[in-house]
């Protein structure tokens, strides 16, 4: 086969190949990653001053200026901070519904894995619902407190809290899955070496989970820098919501938008490459393998002291309430009709299904102040048809 | 040395073990043999403290420990996966139960080379990660990881089954040879009954939750106690109503011979029953040949020795003799 297609009236056919393959890989290496790269470099370099003059150090300028670093330095900030409360909420979850015996374990699951079904908007939105300046449990606390700031929910705690429990979703596929690739064997020869549970936990559990831990705190890390939906409806300045504010700008508002905006995208990939090269040498290191050939399936460890027990049980359902708050949020409000909704207050008699199922159309205000008309038996049906085909996929995903 | 009494162990409604009752001494090597599901496991994990039996006592050195936590039994376990630490080194998971024990660091290093040295373990090999061993290596560590701690006993769970036959018998002398080296009581699980028969100076032989026999491996092959354990250790050839009637033996009762007591074209003596019987197959294992022979209407296995002059045919005529002594009848 091979021979005949290499010689047909004299074309090697596979040099053809070859060649119309190497121009194509040519042409979009080139197109779409090393021009838009130069160019925007070559913008960035090349901006002239107000005089018209070619200033190379006009980047430098465009750094410190419109308060840059401080976008650089808050994205930063979430970043890590993410990495410390994903990482601690993350192994939380699996440690709670995978390696520790709690009560109604498969309910959990199912709660922790809620953020596997919808996006970052929706579920702001559903924390907005309760927490945020009209929201239900701020309304109720501002009528016991009548001082208190209504808008306690913004800026960089409120951004943390959400997406903290957003981004738990990888812990809860693959650290899931680390943790049940351990051989029980481990667990039992150290206990009955002499090791108590929880020296076991630290000492034979954790660092098998290691690898895909540090896979995991990479891409929390990249999330936090690049984050976009939460800091942008929760007011915080960091770089992803200024690149797009920047980029829809005009010079007329300010000094070279889209030059800034551009300088902001490639210290976000700067980052973005160093953290992602250096998850690839570590993972070229090897992940520990396994010795075991005949793997004994992980069995859950009751927690033998019942203050602890207690304390992890409580720590589980807090955890559960706040996964499925959103959730339950968006379920209960589905029901009412729009000016419920825009509202965020719960009126059980403006409740019907109708609502639900959004047959009725809405019209609403864009944030250009246009006046625009959505149709609800389209947009109600298929949102509430994937919230329903999200809760069976993590039915299905918790067994 | 361990002994336990009566032992009942139940996994919900399905009751695994009913009512064992078992004494090992000390220094022996005891193993525990049976079918897959015979409750051979359950019961070493009873004894390592894993499970807790619904009823009945294990007794260690004359202590009642059926309710002390698996840490304090000082029992040595080598698993059949081996159950090496995957993060650390070979050092490191020998020195895991040391450290746990919060020994002194030089005490530590001391014993780590001692038992190196005992199970042929090397520097070298010391500073590697586990999972740089071979299978046999992997399992030295094993056995070095269970017996640096000094337990009363060690309990071993199949620890030859993921290896290679070749490997598997070696490992098998050595193993023999250390037990004996170290003096250290020994409780073996296994379904291989070669395994059982080689290594062991008693065998507790299990099936459907009960122990069926406890033996030496002369009496649990040549004087089986039950039907099941004939059939597991060894191979038999049932007798049919032919060879009993000719035998003599009672018809109310089910009988067996081992296939290497069967006599094939040997001189009469007095008490054996002999008929005529023709060569159906044959089977060549080089040092011993196989034989299907149809006799006196069924067709008997038998094994005989290959001396390279008396090797029968298919379809070639043999006198078959079976004394009454050798015949095992339940």
């Amino acid at each position: 086969m091979q021979q005949t297609l290499k010689k047909k009236g004299g074309l090697d056919l596979s040099l053809i190949w070859k060649v119309f393959g190497g121009a194509l890989f040519v042409y979009l290496f080139l197109g779409f990653m090393v021009l838009p790269c130069l160019n925007t470099l070559t913008s960035i370099f090349t901006t002239k001053d107000a005089a018209g003059n070619m200033d190379p150090m006009a980047v430098i300028r465009f750094f410190f200026a419109g308060n840059m670093p401080s976008f650089v330095i808050n994205s930063l900030k979430l970043a890590v901070s993410l990495v410390v409360t994903v990482n601690v909420v993350g192994i939380s979850i699996v440690l709670l519904t995978e390696y520790f015996d709690i009560k109604g374990a498969k309910i959990l699951r199912l709660g922790y894995m809620t953020t596997l079904i919808y996006s970052g908007v929706a579920l702001v939105t559903g924390y907005q619902f309760l927490y945020d300046s009209n929201g239900m449990l701020t309304q109720w606390l501002s009528g016991v407190f009548p001082g208190m700031n209504r808008q306690w929910f913004s800026g960089f705690n409120a951004v943390l809290f959400t997406m903290t429990f957003a981004c738990t979703s990888n812990h809860a596929l693959f650290l899931r899955n680390a943790i049940r690739g351990i051989d029980y064997n481990t667990v039992e020869a150290a206990r009955n070496m002499g090791a108590k549970p929880f020296k076991v936990l630290l000492k034979v559990v954790m660092p098998t989970l290691l690898p895909t831990l540090f896979s995991l705190t990479v891409m929390t890390f990249i999330t936090g820098l690049c984050a976009m939906s939460a800091p942008t409806l929760l007011g915080y300045n960091s770089i992803n919501p200024e690149i797009v504010r920047l980029a829809g700008s005009s010079v007329a508002d300010e000094a070279f938008p889209q030059a800034r905006a551009a300088l902001l995208s490639i210290i976000l990939a700067l980052f973005t490459i160093v953290l992602l090269t250096t998850l690839n040498h570590y993972e070229r290191k090897g992940h520990y393998l396994s010795v075991s050939k005949t793997k004994a399936k992980l069995v859950k460890q009751k927690i033998q002291n019942p203050v602890w027990n207690v304390v992890a049980h409580i720590y589980a359902y807090v955890l559960f309430i706040i996964y499925m708050t959103p959730v339950a949020m968006i379920v209960l409000f589905s029901f009412q009709n729009w000016p419920a909704i825009r509202a965020k207050s719960l009126n059980v008699s403006s409740w019907t299904l109708i609502n639900f199922f959004g047959t009725q159309d809405y019209s609403y205000t864009t944030s250009r102040g246009k006046q625009r008309l959505r149709e609800g038996v389209i947009s109600g049906v298929f949102s509430n048809a994937d919230t329903v085909g999200g809760i069976r996929l993590s039915f299905v995903l918790s067994r | 040395m361990i002994k336990l009494t009566d032992i009942v162990v139940k996994f919900d409604d399905f009751e695994a073990l009913h009512n064992i009752n078992v004494h090992v001494k000390e220094g022996e090597f005891f193993t525990f043999l049976g079918p897959s599901g015979c409750g051979k496991t359950t019961t070493l994990r009873t004894i390592t403290g894993f499970i807790e039996p619904v009823s009945g006592t294990v007794s260690m050195q004359g202590r009642d420990i059926t309710h002390v936590p698996i840490e304090k039994r000082n029992i040595g376990i080598v698993f059949q996966s081996y159950a090496l630490f995957p993060t650390m080194t070979v050092h490191d998971n020998i020195a895991f139960g040391l450290k746990i024990k919060k020994l002194p660091k030089n005490e530590i290093e001391e014993k780590i080379k001692t038992i190196a040295r005992k199970v042929d373990l090397s520097d070298e090999q010391l500073a590697k990660a586990v999972s740089q061993l071979s299978g046999g290596q992997q399992q030295r560590v094993a056995i070095a990881r269970a017996l640096v701690t000094e337990p009363a006993i060690i309990c071993m769970d199949e620890p030859l089954s993921n290896l290679d036959a070749k490997l598997r018998v070696q490992l098998r002398n050595e193993l023999k040879k250390m037990q004996r080296e170290f003096g250290i009581t020994t409780i073996y699980v296994t379904h291989d009954q070669e395994e059982a028969l080689t290594l062991s100076d008693r065998i507790a032989v299990f099936n459907k939750g009960y122990i069926e026999q406890i033996g030496t491996p002369n009496e649990v092959y040549n004087h089986s106690k039950t039907e099941f354990v004939a059939n597991f250790i060894g191979d038999i050839n049932p007798l049919g109503e032919g060879v009993v009637k000719g035998l003599g033996l009672p018809a109310d009762k089910h009988h067996f011979i081992r296939l290497e007591r069967v006599r094939v074209n040997r001189p009469k003596d007095d008490d054996v029953f002999q008929t005529d019987g023709v060569i159906e197959n044959r089977e060549y294992y080089g040092l011993y040949i196989k034989y299907y022979i149809n006799t006196a209407g069924q067709t008997i296995k038998v094994i005989e020795k290959n001396d390279g002059i008396n090797i029968y045919e298919p379809g070639e005529h043999v006198a078959v003799g079976i004394h009454p002594q050798d015949v095992m009848s339940y």
